[in-house]
């Protein structure tokens, strides 16, 4: 009887282990893919910012290094998920994170001054565009004038040719 | 002489021409660049004489074996690129180059860098295998060691009796991150090479 008892305390409390393993290596499996997918964002975020800037001849590479870095990790992270193992996963993929909030921020900033910048260049360049047109046409009407005045006069100077 | 009508169209001609002249920096922000050179990228494996003889064929447990893996960008941009380490047997699918589809194997390993634009990178991998079993006519490979980092790969090699060998292959796929859609893409890149499981 004692000993009945005692082996259904045992598969209960059995159970309970395994769910309870279960349970955590799920919770460290959904922390490890939040934490990846977190840092992968951010990275992308980055890339897209440096890349705008980079279009228009700001120099990225100080940003480069530290973006491959962070890749680096991050590709560390991915294998380290792809093969079970959700405490590096997360391990690596904080890593990563805790680099890029470094320099994310500089990064962000560097575009949006970037773009601000292009915006005045468009702006100055749209305004320019139009008064130097408007410009143009308005001292072409008033030339024509001139012009017009100047021919008659030179025409009524010029003496008929006689047959 | 010539008529006002002609000089009027002449000094209509010239006012035109000014005015085109001033708003050109307006128009060229309207206008895509033409003529720009197609953009793509490279993807080679070398062996470690940076050649293309001396790949590892006959591999045995637990030796390392090295190659070079480099990828060039010609994108026009600063490109962020994704290499896939994939491993195969003779029956699992490749990636198919005429859809662009990419092999639906789970990658062993990977490689997630920046390249800026006219450049190269490359580096060398290192790999080996370190478990397997022969029973009958299949080789079955446990795990492999990637760069110091062991991954259970569970591949059964069956013995190919015209060629004599237990084949299998490691292939590199390259991806992109497409700044469009925010997300990889298949680059329709890869390149492998084939290893005999000898002993």
């Amino acid at each position: 009887m004692r000993l009945r008892v005692f082996a259904i305390r045992f598969a209960f409390l059995l159970v309970g282990l395994l769910v309870v393993l279960n349970v955590s290596c799920q919770t460290g499996e959904a922390a490890a893919a939040i934490a990846i997918s977190e840092a992968e964002h951010d990275l992308a975020l980055v890339y897209v910012a440096v890349l705008e800037a980079g279009e228009v001849g700001i120099n990225v590479s100080s940003l480069l290094g530290r973006m491959n870095t962070v890749g680096d990790l991050l590709a560390k992270a991915e294998v380290c998920y792809g093969n079970g193992n959700f405490s590096g996963a997360s391990y690596f993929a904080e890593l990563a994170s805790d680099d890029l909030a470094v320099f994310k921020d500089e990064a962000i900033e560097a575009a949006r001054s970037f773009r601000a910048e292009r915006a005045q260049a468009l702006y100055l360049t749209v305004a320019g565009s139009a008064v130097g047109g408007f410009l143009v046409i308005l001292t072409g009407l008033m030339g024509w004038g001139f012009v017009k005045a100047r021919y008659i006069r030179k025409l009524s100077k010029m003496k008929p040719e006689a047959d | 002489m010539i008529s006002l009508e002609d000089v009027k169209a002449l000094y209509a001609f010239g006012c035109a021409i000014l005015c085109l002249t001033i708003i050109s920096p307006f128009i060229a922000t309207l206008m895509p660049i033409q003529g720009r050179p197609i953009p793509f990228s490279e993807l080679w494996v070398l062996d470690t004489s940076s050649g293309m003889e001396g790949y590892p064929f006959n591999v045995t447990m637990n030796v390392a074996n090295k190659v070079h893996v480099g990828v060039g960008n010609h994108m026009g941009s600063l490109a962020y690129y994704l290499v896939y380490v994939k491993f195969r047997n003779q029956t699992e699918p490749l990636p198919n180059a005429t859809s662009g589809i990419p092999s639906p194997l789970t990658p062993v390993f990977e490689y997630l860098f920046f390249l800026p634009d006219n450049e190269k990178w490359e580096t060398l991998m290192t790999f080996s295998f370190l478990e397997a079993t022969e029973v009958d006519n299949r080789c079955r490979i446990d795990s492999m060691m990637i760069n110091d980092q062991v991954f259970a790969v569970g591949k059964n090699l069956v013995w190919n009796s015209l060629n004599n060998g237990f084949f299998c292959q490691l292939f590199f796929e390259l991806w992109f991150y497409n700044t469009t859609n925010l997300q990889f893409e298949y680059h329709n890149r890869f390149v492998g090479f084939w290893m005999n499981m000898t002993s």
